[in-house]
């Protein structure tokens, strides 16, 4: 019976390798590349060409006709207990088509929106990153004006019923919770040329940009089950354009500090492949009192100090940075509260709080803020 | 092993390598229908499974509404006040396309909840997704779909909805990988919305939430809409075609019966053959073990052979079975799943171990019966003969045994499996008792051949029931098989009467118009028909599907008269009192229906309304061989106080006194609108094309059915090839005493003849047991219909003529060669 035996063990074997065989391969992810989303004729949007006149609030409410737009609110915070927390909530605006969709279907809609929601919990080093994806018909997702409301799902920021203020944050997913009442401690700033930034040498290259560089922020944060009462100050960056940035451009560092004298920074530069694009840098220097004033992309500098790789997707991020601005004798050394701050969604970025040290006309400032870095790795971001 | 045993059995391999490969071609036979049937089974499955996969994705529960859907404001509730993360809208209709001739699924889809529910496998690449959204009437296509309409990323093609035809464009395929759905037409909910003017409407939403959601959900649900488990929902057409693919196991397994009475026979033979090696072997000291154990070894060897070459012939007939099996699917239940052949690694170890096992046990009986005679007995021939006349009559008392034990099992249980299984001890304990019949048949039969045609007819006569002994198994296998085609086709035909009879009385209108998908009937056509001189009546039905916990559960909603109240055969309730009671608002139940909910008159049937869940009188049960699913049958009014309106899709006009119906079509065509997707079909015509599905659906069962008859012919061939084989010495002396080669040839062929018969007769008891057995028990309990039970005697004559012919076709090469060989060698041979 031996033979027998082995008659059987050879069949059995050959059926596990035919197996094998047919083992396939895994199946991709579901998960949409956000790069697909843009595409079509750019000439056909409206563009950022030219100076216009912003006005309020019209302005904070959706622009249908330009390609891409954000709502982007950044902020530290403190609990009760002095634990801090870091926090971004931001929606985009995409366009998919220059025309307006016909049809009969409250469905129809060429706008989509995507949703950021992130916490950080600096003292427990945790880091918790949400995306969302809608349609922006029904009721899903959308931008009004008046009242300003922007919202995805039940993700909102909105201006109280009459359009006033405090604005409300609501947003939570899993395990986190947020809610936050924002009263603006400083006007609105624009950006740029009287709110149009320009991001390279064509003329359409560019975004309209305005930020409300100092809010108040207070209210309640869930982790897991525990509701805790936060307050503290966040930023919000308002920009829209049809085409931003040369294809030449790799990524950006993105910074926004808030500093203890009661004055804010917001510092931006382009990286290119062959090094820093300066000329369309740009940087807004808020003082505590008074104008506003525009910094141009050579009046900075940017360095990076120290790096930090993401176990996750191997990208090395710069986590601690120098910035120098000569005409303001500003030198602020730029730390992230804990390095893995890296959102790991449709688009791959580096976004979190960081905590400020250095100087500012020969005195000692310190301030926290929010970093931004994008291009290191993975997928060129659509925006910012 | 000893060495010598194996080059005995090396050496009997070689000599008989004619009647070795035909042995080894029955198992083969046998085993390529079994791997066949098996893997079309399995690729059924497993394309169902995919689909369903697929549609599926990780939704947990489904949230319906009445007939209408649900309203579209409910997605946004869910997302916006209830917080539901998991959550896809989903619109779905039925479209034509023209160009192919085929109805399509047409599913709106919100790319961006896809992500999320399905993982995007039914949504566009990325590329797509924007035009997907921002243009109307862009589409996406099934692989299937694309191939067949031969269209490139950008070209556009004729879809049939609404009545309307649309130019869509085609942009590409959904980024899913796996291309397991077909027929499918994806666009965005939007678009799909307008094309199915159902605006403000979902069919349904799918949902993953876990129970604890599912059940807060469940308590704050706006009236009218229902959430069930989508779970529940799946698996329906697993379940669909559960008694389909039994029926065709079953057949198939029916076949290997036939091959494993042909090895066996092969085997008896072979181990016959060797009575007088063997028995010298013993006399040298060789042990029963060891006897044993060699025959056995050389059986898995042959069994290996022949699952092998089994394995080979299946797997291109497997191909033409999917083919089959896919189309009576699509006809029948679904046609949104691609249906490949799936090769398992676990249906090819069947059928190895299949062919191997069932060899081994078809030898076991006569090896052991061999080693276990004592060495004398072994080299003397008497013994056999005589022995084996017993055991005639004890293997027809076994057989007899088991028949009685099938009954039993039948009567105990109402099951679908038992009925198989009892069907299978039945037929095989009535087989058992063949070669006690044909024995006695063929003593009849001598006496009257010897007076008809003389010595040569009464020596075969004669030689025939001697040989029984060893082509007894032979005749069984041959009458199992005719009884299989025998009863098979009474089976189907006996349906086949029963589908026409019940066409006849139910098509009581002579004009049909039907809605194809996409196309639609309004109220107004009804009315211009009704005001048509030569229309008498006019009857109008919804066609609508019922989400239920059960799964999809079909009603039609009828507006009557007393003419078309008359198309019912009502199996259980009386006409005028169940016609009142249907009008009043009570429910018929079709008879698959009400067997499979166990439903009888006076029963309630809970049905969940735009209300909640309301129970319904059931006032009748009527005959219906439509839908194996079976139908629940309401008046419209019914319809529409507890499920809201819903499309007609059909109506039947009666013509008025003496009008033909040529006429009433004629007068019915002028005042269809100029879209098309509307049939227009006389009652002939109508029941027509019903008989022709009805013979597509059985076009598979037929091909099993020669299957069957296939394997018995290699066997009967290979049996009586052996038997002449073995003859050759007896047939060699007839010749020496004076037999001329052409007296030799056809005392052989008549022999065979003679076995032939015996065996088609035999098999006709058999079939006609067979069939009914079919009818009463597997159908009945396999989809809930009764059926007339039809025996036609050309079926019957068919079958014997079958047997015959085998037989004789297969005493050919042994006549041949008993004609063609000089009687000296053989006479020289050592016995």
């Amino acid at each position: 019976m031996r033979r027998l035996v082995l008659v059987l063990l050879v069949m059995a074997l050959a059926g596990l390798g035919y197996w094998l065989w047919r083992q396939e391969e895994p199946p991709a992810t579901g998960r949409f590349s956000v790069q697909g989303l843009l595409g079509g004729a750019l000439e056909d949007y409206a563009r950022a060409d030219r100076v216009r006149p912003l006005r309020f609030p019209r302005d904070h409410g959706a622009h249908p006709d330009y390609r891409s737009e954000w709502w982007y609110l950044t902020g530290n915070l403190e609990d009760e207990a002095g634990r801090r927390y870091g926090f971004q909530f931001t929606i985009f605006r995409l366009a998919l088509s220059p025309q307006p969709r016909p049809g009969s279907s409250a469905w129809g809609t060429r706008q989509a929106y995507m949703g950021h929601f992130a916490v950080t919990d600096v003292a427990g080093g945790g880091f918790y990153a949400f995306e969302r994806f809608s349609r922006g018909a029904l009721g899903l997702a959308g931008g009004e004006a008046q009242p300003f409301r922007v919202w995805l799902h039940d993700w909102q920021l909105r201006a109280q019923d009459d359009g006033s203020w405090p604005w409300l944050l609501q947003a939570a997913e899993a395990d986190v919770e947020l809610r936050l009442e924002l009263e603006a401690r400083k006007p609105l700033a624009l950006q740029g040329e009287r709110g149009l930034s320009r991001k390279g040498p064509e003329p359409g290259n560019a975004s309209y940009y305005y930020s409300f560089t100092n809010l108040a922020a207070a209210g309640e944060l869930r982790l897991g089950e525990k509701w805790l009462r936060v307050s503290g100050t966040a930023w919000l960056d308002r920009e829209w354009s049809t085409s931003l940035l040369s294809p030449e451009v790799q990524g950006w560092d993105w910074f926004a500090l808030q500093l203890d004298d009661g004055s804010e920074f917001m510092l931006y530069q382009l990286r290119a492949e062959d090094g820093i694009v300066e000329e369309f840098g740009a940087g807004l220097y808020v003082p505590p009192e008074g104008e506003p004033r525009v910094l141009d992309g050579r009046q900075f500098r940017l360095e990076p100090i120290a790096h930090w790789t993401s176990p996750r997707t191997r990208t090395v991020y710069p986590i601690v940075w120098r910035a120098q601005i000569p005409d303001l004798q500003a030198t602020l050394r730029i730390e992230a509260a804990i390095p893995n701050q890296e959102l790991d969604l449709s688009v791959r970025y580096w976004e979190g709080a960081v905590d400020v040290h250095g100087s500012l006309r020969q005195r000692t400032v310190q301030g926290r803020g929010y970093l931004e870095m994008t291009g290191y790795g993975g997928d060129r971001p659509p925006s910012r | 092993m000893s060495t010598l045993l194996l080059r005995a059995g090396w050496r009997q391999l070689t000599r008989y390598r004619g009647q070795w490969s035909l042995t080894v071609l029955a198992i083969a036979i046998g085993v390529a229908v079994v791997v066949a049937v098996d893997l079309a089974n399995q690729s059924a499955l497993r394309a169902f499974d995919a689909a369903e996969r697929v549609l599926l994705g990780a939704a947990s529960h489904r949230l319906l509404g009445g007939p209408e859907g649900v309203p579209e404001e409910v997605y946004l509730w869910l997302r916006m006040e209830q917080r539901i993360r998991r959550a896809a809208p989903v619109v779905e209709g039925r479209a034509r396309l023209p160009a192919l001739e085929r109805t399509v699924t047409l599913l709106g889809l919100d790319a961006f909840a896809e992500g999320e529910l399905r993982m995007g496998a039914l949504a566009p690449d990325a590329g797509n997704l924007g035009q997907l959204l921002a243009v109307p009437n862009t589409a996406l296509l099934s692989e299937d779909l694309q191939q067949a309409l031969a269209l490139r990323p950008g070209e556009r093609f004729l879809l049939r909805a609404q009545g309307r035809e649309v130019e869509l464009t085609f942009l590409g395929l959904p980024a899913g990988t796996e291309p397991a759905l077909a027929g499918l037409v994806v666009m965005d909910i939007a678009s799909a919305q307008e094309l199915l003017g159902r605006e403000g409407w979902l069919s349904r939403i799918d949902l993953a939430v876990s129970a604890a959601e599912a059940a807060r959900l469940q308590a704050v649900l706006p009236a009218g809409l229902r959430l069930l488990d989508a779970t529940a929902q799946a698996g329906s057409l697993q379940e669909l075609t559960a008694a389909f693919r039994l029926n065709l196991t079953a057949l198939s397994l029916l076949a290997l019966l036939v091959g494993l009475f042909l090895i066996y026979n092969t085997l008896s033979f072979a181990v016959v053959r060797r009575r007088h090696m063997v028995g010298t072997l013993r006399a040298l000291g060789v042990t029963q073990g060891e006897i044993m154990r060699g025959l056995l070894q050389e059986a898995a060897l042959l069994g290996l052979l022949g699952a092998l070459a089994g394995l080979a012939l299946g797997v291109p007939l497997a191909h033409g079975l999917v083919r089959l099996v896919g189309r009576t699917v699509a006809t029948l239940y679904a046609e949104q799943a691609v249906l490949g052949l799936v090769l398992t690694p676990w249906s090819i170890t069947k059928a190895l171990l299949l062919g191997v096992l069932g060899t081994v046990l078809a030898a076991w009986l006569p090896a052991r019966e061999s080693a276990a005679l004592p060495p004398r007995q072994l080299l003397s021939r008497a013994a056999l003969e005589a022995g084996s006349r017993c055991w005639l009559l004890r293997v027809a008392l076994i057989g007899a045994a088991l028949a009685a034990a099938g009954v039993l099992l039948l009567l105990a249980s109402g099951g679908l499996a038992a009925g198989f299984l009892g069907l299978f001890a039945i037929v095989l304990g009535a087989a058992l008792g063949v070669p006690l019949l044909s024995a006695g048949l063929m003593g009849l039969a001598v006496p009257l051949l010897a007076a008809a045609a003389g010595t040569v007819a009464r020596l075969a006569g004669r030689g025939a029931v001697a040989s029984l002994s060893r082509t007894g198994v032979a005749v069984t296998a041959l009458a199992v098989a005719v009884a299989a085609v025998v009863g098979v086709g009474i089976m189907i035909q006996s349906f086949r009467d029963s589908v026409d009879g019940w066409l006849e009385h139910t098509l009581q209108a002579d004009v049909y118009v039907g809605a194809e998908a996409g196309a639609v009937l309004d109220a107004e056509l009804v009315e211009r028909i009704r005001l048509l001189p030569l229309a008498a009546d006019v009857s109008v039905s919804r066609r609508l599907q019922l989400a239920t916990e059960a799964g999809p559960l079909q009603l039609w909603a009828l507006e009557l008269g007393p003419q078309a109240w008359r198309g019912f055969q009502l199996l259980e309730g009386e006409p005028e009192s169940a016609y009142r009671a249907f009008r009043a608002g009570g429910v018929m139940v079709s008879e698959p229906f009400a067997y499979r909910h166990r439903l009888r008159v006076g029963d309630g049937l809970r049905l969940p309304t735009r209300e909640g869940m309301r129970e319904f009188p059931v006032v009748a049960v009527y005959r219906d061989y439509g839908s194996d699913r079976g139908v629940v049958t309401l008046h419209a009014d019914t319809l529409q106080r507890w499920f809201g309106i819903s499309p007609i899709t059909g109506i039947g006009v009666y013509g008025s006194g003496e009008t033909t119906a040529e006429a009433l079509l004629e007068a019915v065509r002028t005042l269809l609108p100029e879209a098309r997707g509307i049939q227009l079909n006389s009652q002939q015509a109508l029941r027509q094309r019903s008989l022709e599905i009805f013979d597509q659906t059985f076009a598979i069962t037929n091909v099993l059915r020669l299957l069957a008859g296939i394997v018995a012919f290699a066997g009967i061939l290979a049996a009586l090839a052996a038997l002449q084989l073995e003859r050759a010495r007896e047939t060699a002396v007839l010749r020496a005493i004076g037999l001329t080669p052409a007296q030799s040839a056809a005392l052989t062929v008549t022999q065979s003849g003679l076995l032939g018969l015996a065996a088609g007769i035999c098999a006709l008891p058999l079939g006609v047991m067979l069939s009914g057995l079919l009818v009463h028990v597997i159908l009945r309990r396999a989809f809930g219909w009764s059926m007339n039970f039809l025996v036609s005697p050309h079926i019957l004559l068919e079958g014997v003529a079958l047997a015959v012919l085998a037989a004789l076709l297969a005493g050919l090469y042994p006549a041949w060669r008993s004609q063609a060989e000089p009687p000296a060698p053989a006479l020289r041979e050592e016995p």
